[in-house]
């Protein structure tokens, strides 16, 4: 890969490598560990790619993994939860924000499936794909998560 | 109803997490990571290796114990919480018997130099600064075993044990 190709990447699909990170490690620092872990291995790869789609999969795939390789790490980590994030996300509505941290207190198992089926538009196969689960259990995270988020947003979730 | 709720929630998480972006500095370091492979390649900095030494600063009560065997050496170091190590070569070093840390260096185009850190095949890269003519990792996040915390948690000293043959990367 070219210096160019890997810059272009980088600009488009760098904010969703790290929404799929921040989603998952919950913390700021390990989040941006698990993006540059996953540039690493872009960058490493010599295999090209089949299309935008093959390589967006790859990527948040990599990140995925990326994510549970960190919880095995032996080194001890000084975790920075999201609510002392220095750098925490900003938004412009009340309910944008209400939304997020309630996502974020989630069970990390249900997480990163929330974010990929609600924002990344993926179904629950390719769901299951990516995690490398069983779609029975991708549904069931599902259902589980969208109990929790109609209990503390009370709000319908569909 | 069903359908129409699961369109409003994607379309309510989308707005959502369209604001979530990842930090400016990030970015930049990301994209001046290319240039570790680009970097050893052309100035082949990364090759002769002795004994590449680390020390930490900071902190006055710091103690060192540190043992030299022939190409090998153990260092046990304590630091303080702000836990920098300090980079005088590149090269692979074997934190507890089998963490194996590879350090190297590069500069990025606006001068940012970045350290590779790589422990049991999971890489961490770091900004690497000058601190006192030092290039310095700033490692506060990681530490070994050693460490201490005060009444309220806080971390006060941290310290790892390195031992191994500092050897030229690849």
């Amino acid at each position: 890969m070219d210096k160019k190709e890997y810059e272009r990447i980088i600009k488009s699909y760098l904010d969703a490598v790290y929404r799929v990170a921040l989603v998952g490690c919950k913390n700021n620092s390990d989040a941006e560990d698990v993006v540059q872990n996953t540039f690493i291995k872009l960058w490493e790869r010599k295999e090209s790619f089949k299309d935008e789609e093959h390589l967006r999969r790859w990527l948040i795939r990599v990140a995925v993994n990326e994510c549970r390789s960190l919880q095995r790490t032996p080194w001890k980590r000084k975790l920075l939860y999201i609510e002392d994030m220095t750098d925490e996300p900003k938004f412009s509505l009340p309910e944008r924000s209400e939304l997020f941290y309630a996502v974020m207190e989630l069970d990390a198992k249900y997480r990163q499936v929330v974010l990929l089926y609600y924002f990344e538009d993926y179904n629950v196969r390719e769901i299951a794909e990516i995690m490398k689960l069983s779609e029975t259990a991708i549904q069931t995270r599902l259902l589980r998560a969208r109990n929790k988020l109609k209990e503390v947003l009370k709000t319908e979730w569909e | 109803m069903g359908m129409n709720c699961e369109k409003q929630n994607k379309q309510y998480f989308k707005e959502t997490f369209n604001e979530v972006h990842a930090p400016q500095l990030l970015a930049e370091r990301i994209t001046n990571m290319n240039n570790l492979k680009s970097k050893s390649k052309k100035t082949g900095f990364a090759v002769k290796i002795a004994v590449a030494a680390v020390v930490f600063l900071l902190v006055a009560s710091n103690v060192a114990a540190y043992a030299v065997t022939g190409n090998t050496w153990i260092e046990t170091i304590f630091t303080g919480p702000s836990a920098k190590l300090v980079v005088e070569d590149d090269g692979i070093y074997i934190l507890d018997g089998d963490t194996k840390i590879n350090v190297t260096e590069t500069l990025g185009k606006n001068g940012t130099a970045t350290g590779s850190y790589e422990v049991n095949g999971y890489t961490k890269i770091y900004t690497v600064f000058e601190e006192n003519g030092q290039h310095v990792l700033d490692i506060r996040y990681d530490y070994g075993d050693i460490d201490t915390k005060d009444a309220d948690g806080v971390l006060t000293q941290a310290g790892m044990v390195i031992a191994g043959t500092p050897t030229p990367t690849p």
